[in-house]
């Protein structure tokens, strides 16, 4: 499956920078303190963010008297993939994604404002076609302006991959799962438009470092 | 349990040593501490360590058959420990989230970077594969845990020798040391973890924007204090496999490729450390300084297990020689009727798990990992007095040389009597005769 053609379109009908088309909505619940839901091409994630509130007993121990505790929870719904996958809460990938998440978050949200609080994120992909991970970033962020929780910056996160085509390479952002699963390396850069600095960055697969400063 | 509390003096000193330019240690912004690699006897046993923290990588094989959807692959499971040896904040429970961060990062460097030749591996498509087990655990953990992880996981694998296959029509055959020599696995590129800390320059701003000092190589205390770390595994072509960017604080992208810069150059002179190590170790294995073993393939089917019961035979000759005494109360022994007829139960197929209720102390052992690679023949031994079998356990370790993960005692409620009970797991030597072979000089 060829990821770029030479007339420079992709599998979809994309250009290489082209993204998917986004769509979102705010306050699609009721009870959370705020709420998104984001959908880029096919991938849908949901996401609740509950806070600041007392945190709860299992958080005790991090309490922290100077800062809230942000928590992330990150999940797939069985249904999400193109088989039915059911994959249990404390997954090693889920949990890998919650705590960058968490980690992110803690970053942008403004927590000295609300000492020994607890603010609750809840991130659920209903539908995931690629670039599941950046899209949880993005609706997170939207939960928060919902909530109205005050954070230094919109944090947005866009995963590209690298397609070499004559010894240039071309950066195909928001890939797609088929794409994904072409095992081409693959950055997924979060960011803070404003300052333009990045919080959390992930490689994988091999790329050469040149090809990388491109990429930046 | 926890980390003794970081006190604010501490974190302060560990802060202001930095920004005057000289860190805790001494060093300098870019300069790592001494790095050391050390091999074991077995091939693929390797020993890594920077400045104090240290870590063990052991890599071993076994014929497994391969995934339906990749029939022409072999396939590598890796896994990292951190056991409570390394550090007081870490716990057996594994799941905590920098044991699972860490686990994610080697196996994206490692594992999903191709840098193992998988197609390699296999030895007949869609039926036989190797299956290499990569298992990394710290040791101690004193800053930097993530490169020297995986600096001893590259060690083991450079180091590694799998032994020679022949297929012969339907069957395989895997060839001992002194039949064909072992191959090294083929790596196509080796990747390494270089890890850079950053922190935020608390002395001048500049417009409320505050420059980020690179750090590299954070001992434990500088962990504490800094904003964020950036690992980043890389291999000698400068090729990134895998990089993560975590922290309190952003990172510039200008940053971010000047991080990558470092470690670039940092990798050349890891790889080159490895690469010297392996050598002067061949140079002493031909030299004959360090005895030869041979490559054993772990079988979840058993060979057999009749040489358990000659091996117990002989133990129990050389008890009577040493023990007399024991023997004597053995005889005396009222129940010893019963016991000829557990005796019989020598060699159980499968242990009567409905029956026996098993009490033992709750240790911290790793007998059900074994238990799952060898879950289908054990001898099971049930004799009348624990202290006769812990002595056979004994012999069996020092003498035999049969690890102690593949050796159980236990007390055994069978009947309503408490009975001492041990299981022993044998594992398929390609010579069976191992012990001579290893008792050099």
């Amino acid at each position: 499956m060829e990821l770029l053609s030479d007339e420079g379109f992709r599998f979809d009908g994309r250009r290489a920078a082209e993204f998917r088309k986004i769509q979102g909505r705010l306050g699609v619940f009721d009870h959370a303190d705020g709420s998104a839901i984001l959908q880029q091409g096919n991938t849908k994630v949901l996401a609740a963010v509950f806070g600041p509130r007392q945190p709860m007993a299992s958080q005790h121990g991090a309490v922290s008297q100077e800062k809230c505790i942000v928590d992330v929870e990150y999940s797939r719904a069985a249904f999400a993939s193109a088989e039915r996958k059911r994959r249990a809460r404390g997954d090693k990938k889920a949990q890998e994604i919650s705590l960058s998440l968490k980690k992110t978050f803690e970053a942008t949200i403004l927590t000295t404002l609300y000492p020994r609080s607890a603010i609750s994120i809840f991130v659920e992909v209903l539908q995931a076609d690629g670039g599941d991970y950046a899209v949880c970033v993005n609706a997170a962020t939207l939960a928060l302006i919902d909530a109205g929780i005050p954070i230094r910056d919109v944090c947005c996160a866009v995963s590209c991959g690298v397609a070499i085509k004559d010894n240039v390479a071309y950066s195909l952002l928001d890939l797609a799962y088929s794409e994904e699963s072409a095992r081409i390396p693959t950055i997924v850069a979060t960011g803070m438009p404003k300052t333009g600095e990045m919080v959390f960055f992930e490689v994988e697969s091999r790329l050469h470092m040149d090809y990388f400063r491109a990429q930046i | 349990m926890r980390e003794p509390a970081f006190s604010k003096t501490e974190e302060n000193f560990a802060k202001s040593a930095i920004f005057e330019g000289s860190r805790l240690d001494g060093r300098s912004y870019l300069e790592m501490r001494k790095c050391s690699i050390e091999f074991g006897q077995e091939f693929g046993t390797c020993v890594a360590s920077i400045g104090n923290t240290r870590a063990l990588a052991h890599v071993s094989c076994s014929l497994d058959r391969p995934s339906e959807v990749r029939p022409s692959e072999g396939k590598i499971v890796f896994k990292v420990e951190l056991p409570p040896l390394a550090s007081p904040s870490f716990e057996l429970n594994k799941k905590s989230a920098f044991a699972i961060d860490l686990n994610r990062l080697l196996e994206k460097a490692i594992v999903q970077s191709r840098c193992i030749d998988i197609e390699e591996l296999c030895v007949r498509a869609g039926e036989q594969c190797w299956t290499l087990r990569v298992e990394v655990t710290a040791l101690n953990h004193e800053g930097n845990l993530s490169d020297a992880l995986c600096l001893a996981a590259m060690g083991a694998l450079m180091h590694f020798k799998r032994p020679e296959v022949t297929v012969d029509g339907h069957d395989v055959k895997i060839h001992t040391a002194d039949e064909k020599e072992p191959t090294r696995l083929t790596l196509h590129h080796k990747p390494f973890c270089v890890t850079i800390g950053y922190i935020e320059d608390g002395r001048t701003d500049s417009d409320g924007d505050r420059q980020k000092i690179l750090v590299l190589d954070p001992v434990r205390q500088e962990e504490q204090v800094l904003s964020g770390i950036i690992s980043i595994a890389i291999n000698k072509h400068r090729e990134i496999c895998a990089m993560r960017v975590s922290g309190n604080r952003e990172l510039d992208c200008s940053q971010i490729l000047s991080c990558t810069k470092i470690a670039a150059a940092k990798v050349k002179d890891l790889q080159s450390l490895i690469e010297s190590a392996i050598k002067k170790d061949d140079k002493q294995r031909k030299k004959g300084r360090i005895p030869r073993v041979n490559c054993t393939v772990m079988d979840s089917d058993l060979g057999d297990l009749g040489d358990i019961n000659d091996i117990l035979e002989q133990i129990s000759n050389i008890k009577m020689e040493a023990e007399p005494d024991v023997d004597a109360v053995k005889e005396d022994d009222p129940m010893s009727q019963d016991d000829d007829e557990e005796v019989e139960e020598v060699v159980e197929s499968k242990p009567d798990v409905t029956e026996v209720e098993v009490i033992t102390p709750k240790t911290d052992s790793n007998w059900s990992e074994t238990e799952k690679w060898f879950d289908t023949e054990k001898q099971v031994f049930v004799k009348d007095s624990i202290y006769s079998l812990f002595i056979s356990k004994f012999i069996l370790l020092d003498y035999f040389w049969i690890p102690p993960h593949q050796i159980k005692v236990e007390l055994v409620k069978l009947r309503q009597k408490q009975l001492p009970r041990m299981i022993v797991m044998k594992r398929k030597q390609l010579k069976s005769q191992h012990q001579s072979s290893n008792r050099v000089k």
